[in-house]
């Protein structure tokens, strides 16, 4: 067990080691820095001076390579920088913006579970059926929708229509838990309607697996009803790809995050990262990007473990 | 994208028979019919938008922009006096090449990889995979993003930055077929008399991985569109004045209050499509598991 | 994610412009006495009675950045104006003629200012506004370590000299027009010493000033909360000592502008600049009131006269007149603009009356294009910017240019890219014109000198740049004015720019926001809008 744990591990640094390259030729690839992007919608920028004074002054007009070094070497110990566009600390601005990421997240998963797993079971048991197919004709509409068109149909049914949530903003839930749960409600759906597609497709599949296995056989020959075989012999077998989809699908939640953060004006990482794709920030765009796959590095780190702990195999092909 | 699917594989010589079982699969499942519908109905409208459209695409009349549907322009008109009915009869063909162009290429890019990879095994497998892992560390989105900014605007650069990040999927599934069915006996056999690796990867390995690539392409063709339209969302992508569905939903979008159909109708085109080949895809993969419907040993 | 002008114009919020035409002309440059009660703008509606109370709700696109102004970025000036101050204002027709926190400028010659500062101002911190925090400021601002962006600014400053407690001469290396219009900008918001010299890197995001606001709490991204200043020195002077009147200021950020709508329509904010195009649905509703305002900025295309086809001055009229703006403003702007004659709006003192906007005649641009040889069609490449406007209004110029027979390969290009192509001058025509113009030196050298930062070589009118140098030296303010005038009519003349529209802001109150004086707001302005704070009515939102 632990040289395979051993073995991933190496794997994954390697990994590392490679998404910091990838990070670094991103950012010399794309053309242009954050002054330079200001200076188009600043006339604060009118004079050739200014922009060479600020550029300077941030270090852009050194060579990119010399600039990436730099910032990696601060980075690793911690000191992750300004924001070139907004002027915050970078590291500042992951911590305040991380929780409120995480709680979207959460909440989106709990909507996924909330929806994909009651979907996926009843599929399963009434598999062909008319309403497996609707159900599944169901998921599959939910994966396929743009997040940010369902948002905003959304918005208006029930933020302005019926105002039954606030349209937009976000308020921390130390201040006030009430205000900040209404608020996320509608982000939280958005998001985890497609994660609980996903869900209740892996379920299905997963726990009709399950249920064509010989001990279920056993079971029913035995004389369970069919509740009590489902209940107690194959729900739980059948709910171990669960997490690690949920694990795993966090990693694309990412994208969508981005959409349902702008639009319901959260101040969340997604929307950070895209924003500073834009603006040429690359403080916070190489922070993000390093950050972000650090974090799908993690956890496929901590699936595959797990996968070698439950299945031997896997740690002999491996 | 990077499902492994495990399926039976064929022995040389029953190949046809094989196709043919699983063309009929196919159609026998509704979804994938419906699917399959839906998108013969997306491709006679972007191959005839010419003769369907009432008017232009590019005729401007900045005194009726926003309109209301009416007889004259049935589904109103966009923010610079154009048809929008016409508009996304046209878009059909933007978002559907687009979509299946940067398909064909992630998997043309992909699956030869995926093939080096697999049939070299050793220090060479060991290295791309971790690569394609580390490609596979970014959010797809920001990825491609971060490539179109770079290469500059325009579609063929969505096309190409979606490339840059889809081969990962199919080099995946590829590999993941190679390996499998190179320890089969008839292959060893066939290395064992002498046959060339160029010639089993062609004759034998490839015909046995068509499937699982296919099913890949399908899916990829949906995440394509909707990658088009986040990528035109946010303000990169196909330059004007061309309609694509994925521009249409971002400038409606701006105009949600006064015009909400400028942006309801290309959005629901957009899922239409993505809905048809998540469906067809779907399809596939249920007729190919040998092991009745679900998706066997799945890891996304 | 609106980029450009929505950003910006949404950043000042009620910069606004007379709906007249009239110059306002004044006499030299020392003002008659510069107590508060002596101003044309010191009048108060005499049956209003002002109620103290509530929280004032703002919605800003972007957060505010950094709170230091001469720090790099910052990126809400309307909220900066609520804690900081500056030196001078501008008056209804852009001109820095107002006192504000400096109560005389008497010109001893035109390389020195003799400054008088007002009294009994303090800042948030405690301490007192006096030459000698000024003239710290100022020093502060020039010194290298304090890495300041707007330091040449103050090129021309050779040194500020304290001569009493509330007096200060500032010499200057040449003579120096735009003086006064710098200290009502940028380098004016004064800051206190005290905070500064205490600890410099701290100021960016805990700012003491003297304005009617103090910040009180900074969320990052999130919002920015300022409370009300119980000691404001303006309070006092006016004789309005309930001065401001709500208990404080909350500024949200809501990056969406369909969002921010929802937001006020669902009464989370008390007042919006709207889009465009939503302007029409929410002017006749009965729960706001809703001003249009002019907006001082133009919108214009960009010719490179430097290589390329449009060094002909016929291709470059046959391009102007084969714009229709009167439809490009109803169908792009909703109808929101003013026709644009040349540079400055038509309430700017430097705007030139006898100029009309270029008038629309495609068969002339025909003409002349056959005239200058291309009958069978001319292709020229360019760029815009790709914001949702920015793609509108590229499509429908494009159209147009079409029909005369111009083929314009626009690009609409994200900003770095399109700072990439303008620094390059990689274009034959593209997006232009400019955003807050305030000192007429500063839009007029950016765009039509050589050593200009939006210019790189693509414009090089001799006259014009001839009288650009001419209008920094003369001090004489009818003198400079028409130099300025003159500088349009070369500009003009010579078809330098095809400059479309003057801008036209929206903006919805709720309600119950009492104060608002559209006719007083239209005549001074800046120094409108400061010396005279809204309030709600009974005291609550």
């Amino acid at each position: 067990m632990f040289r395979y744990i051993g073995v991933r591990l190496m794997h994954s640094l390697v990994i590392l080691a490679l998404v910091t390259v990838l990070v670094f030729v991103i950012a010399q690839l794309i053309p242009g820095d954050a002054i330079m992007a200001a200076m188009a919608g600043n006339v604060d920028m009118h004079d050739a001076q200014v922009v060479a004074r600020v550029r300077h002054q941030f270090g852009l007009d050194q060579p990119i390579l010399v600039q990436f070094a730099v910032w990696l070497q601060h980075f690793v110990r911690g000191d992750w920088g300004t924001s070139i566009g907004t002027g915050e600390n970078v590291l500042q601005m992951f911590l305040h913006r991380l929780p409120i990421t995480l709680e979207l997240f959460f909440g989106a998963t709990l909507w996924a579970v909330a929806i994909g797993i009651p979907v996926g079971i009843v599929g399963a048991l009434k598999r062909n059926s008319a309403l497996d197919m609707f159900l599944t004709a169901g998921t599959i509409v939910g994966v396929s929708i743009p997040a940010f068109w369902e948002a905003i149909v959304l918005i208006y049914l029930l933020a302005v229509v019926f105002p039954i949530v606030p349209p937009s903003g976000y308020i921390p839930f130390g201040e006030h838990p009430l205000l900040n749960l209404r608020a996320m409600l509608l982000p939280t759906f958005v998001l985890g309607t497609h994660s609980g597609g996903l869900l209740a497709r892996y379920v299905r599949s997963s726990l009709l697996e399950v249920l064509g296995q010989d001990y279920i056989r056993t079971a029913r020959a035995k004389g369970l009803s069919e509740r009590a075989v489902v209940v107690r012999h194959a729900i739980k077998p059948g709910m171990i790809p669960v997490v690690t989809v949920i694990g795993l699908s966090w990693g694309g939640m990412l994208a969508g995050a981005f959409f349902v953060e702008v639009i319901f004006a959260i101040p969340g990482l997604g929307r950070m990262g895209v924003e500073a794709i834009f603006q040429r920030d690359f403080p916070v765009m190489q922070a993000t990007l390093i950050v972000v796959s650090l974090n799908v590095l993690l956890v496929n780190l901590s699936v595959d473990i797990l996968y070698g702990y439950l299945d031997p195999r896997v740690r002999v092909r491996a | 994208m990077s499902e492994v699917v495990r399926v039976a594989p064929i022995p040389p010589g029953r190949s046809r028979s094989a196709r043919l079982a699983l063309l009929r699969a196919v159609f026998q499942h509704r979804l994938a019919s419906v699917g399959l519908g839906i998108i013969a109905v997306l491709c006679f409208i972007a191959v005839f938008a010419p003769l369907l459209a009432p008017y232009s695409p590019y005729d401007q009349d900045l005194y009726k922009v926003l309109a209301p549907p009416s007889a004259a322009h049935w589904l109103g008109t966009d923010n610079l006096g154009r048809d929008l009915f016409s508009r996304l009869l046209y878009g059909a063909r933007v978002s559907l090449f687009v979509g299946i162009v940067s398909s064909a290429l992630s998997a043309a890019l992909g699956v030869a990889i995926g093939l080096v990879a697999g049939f070299n095994g050793g220090v060479i497998d060991a290295i791309i995979m971790r690569v394609t892992d580390a490609f596979l560390c970014f959010p797809p989105l920001i990825f491609i993003l971060a490539m179109s900014a770079a290469l500059g605007p325009g579609l063929q650069n969505v096309m190409l930055s979606f490339a840059l990040f889809g081969w990962t999927g199919f080099a995946r599934i590829t590999r993941g077929q190679v390996l499998q069915i190179r320890e089969l006996p008839f292959i060893e056999a066939a290395r064992a008399i002498g046959m060339s690796p160029y010639w089993i990867m062609r004759r034998h390995i490839l015909p046995n991985a068509v499937a699982p690539i296919l099913v890949a392409i399908t899916i990829t063709v949906g995440t394509a569109i909707l990658i088009e339209t986040g990528v035109s969302f946010l303000g990169l992508g196909v330059q004007p004045p061309t309609a694509s569905w994925g521009k249409e939903l971002r400038i409606g979008f701006t105009y949600l209050e006064t015009a909400p159909l400028f942006s309801l109708a290309p959005g629901l085109m957009i899922s239409l499509a993505v809905v048809a080949f998540n469906f067809v895809g779907d399809g596939l993969r249920d007729a190919l598991d040998p092991r009745l419907r679900g998706a066997g040993l799945v890891r996304r | 994610m609106e980029q450009v002008f929505d950003r910006r114009e949404f950043i000042l919020g009620f910069v606004a412009a007379s709906f007249g035409t009239l110059a306002v002309r004044q006499g030299s440059a020392t003002a008659a006495s510069g107590a508060v009660l002596d101003q044309p703008w010191a009048v108060w509606a005499k049956d209003a009675k002002p109620v103290r109370g509530g929280y004032f709700r703002i919605a800003a696109g972007q957060y505010i950045g950094k709170m230091n102004p001469n720090h790099w970025p910052v990126l809400d000036w309307v909220s900066m104006g609520y804690f900081h101050e500056k030196l001078m204002l501008t008056d209804g027709s852009y001109n820095a003629t107002v006192a504000w926190l400096a109560e005389q400028l008497t010109w001893e010659n035109p390389q020195q200012v003799l400054m008088r500062l007002r009294e009994g101002v303090t800042f948030h911190d405690g301490s007192t506004f006096d030459a000698e925090s000024v003239k710290f400021q100022i020093d502060w601002i020039r010194d290298p370590t304090s890495k300041t962006w707007d330091v040449s600014w103050l090129a021309p400053l050779d040194s500020v000299d304290i001569v009493d407690k509330q007096t200060l001469r500032w010499k200057f290396k040449t003579p120096w027009a735009s003086f006064a219009g710098v200290v009502s900008n940028v380098p004016g918001y004064v800051m206190s010493e005290k905070a500064l010299q205490a600890d410099a890197a701290k100021y960016d995001s805990q700012p003491e000033g003297t304005g009617p606001y103090i910040v009180e709490e900074a969320n990052p991204g999130n919002f920015l909360k300022l409370k009300r200043n119980p000691n404001w020195w303006f309070a006092k002077a006016s004789n309005n000592p309930d001065m401001p009147y709500f208990d404080g200021i909350l500024v949200t950020v809501i990056p969406d502008p369909a969002v921010r709508l929802a937001n006020l329509r669902a009464g989370k904010i008390d007042v919006l600049t709207l889009e465009k195009s939503q302007y029409a649905g929410v002017k006749s509703d009965p729960e706001f009131q809703v001003y249009r305002i002019p907006g001082n900025h133009v919108n214009a295309l960009r010719f490179n006269t430097a290589k390329g086809v449009f060094q002909d001055l016929r291709l470059r009229k046959a391009v102007s007149h084969a714009i229709d703006r009167q439809a490009l403003i109803a169908g792009t702007q909703f109808g929101l603009a003013r026709l644009a004659s040349c540079i400055y709006p038509a309430d700017h003192w430097c705007h030139n009356p006898d100029l009309k906007p270029v008038n629309y005649d495609p068969d002339l641009s025909k003409r002349l294009l056959s005239e200058a040889g291309y009958s069978g069609g001319l292709s020229v490449r360019g760029y815009y910017n790709n914001t949702s406007m920015g793609q509108t209004i590229a499509e429908a110029v494009k159209s147009m240019l079409a029909k005369v027979g111009i083929d314009w390969q626009v690009d609409v290009l994200a900003p770095a890219a399109v700072a990439a192509r303008m620094q390059a001058v990689d274009y034959d025509l593209a997006e232009g014109g400019w955003v807050f113009i305030y000192d007429p030196d500063l839009m007029a050298t950016g765009l039509y000198h050589p050593a200009g930062g939006f210019n790189f070589g693509r414009s090089k009118n001799e006259t014009a740049i001839a009288l650009i140098e001419a209008g920094r030296k003369e001090v004489d303010r009818e003198k400079r004015q028409s130099i300025y005038w003159q500088l349009e009519k070369v500009l003009y003349d010579s078809y330098e720019d095809a400059w479309l529209w003057w801008e036209e802001t929206a903006v919805a109150y709720r309600q119950a926001v009492q104060g608002l004086d559209l006719e007083g707001y239209l005549k001074y302005k800046e120094a409108w809008f400061w010396s005279h704070p809204l309030w709600f009515k009974d005291g609550k939102a």
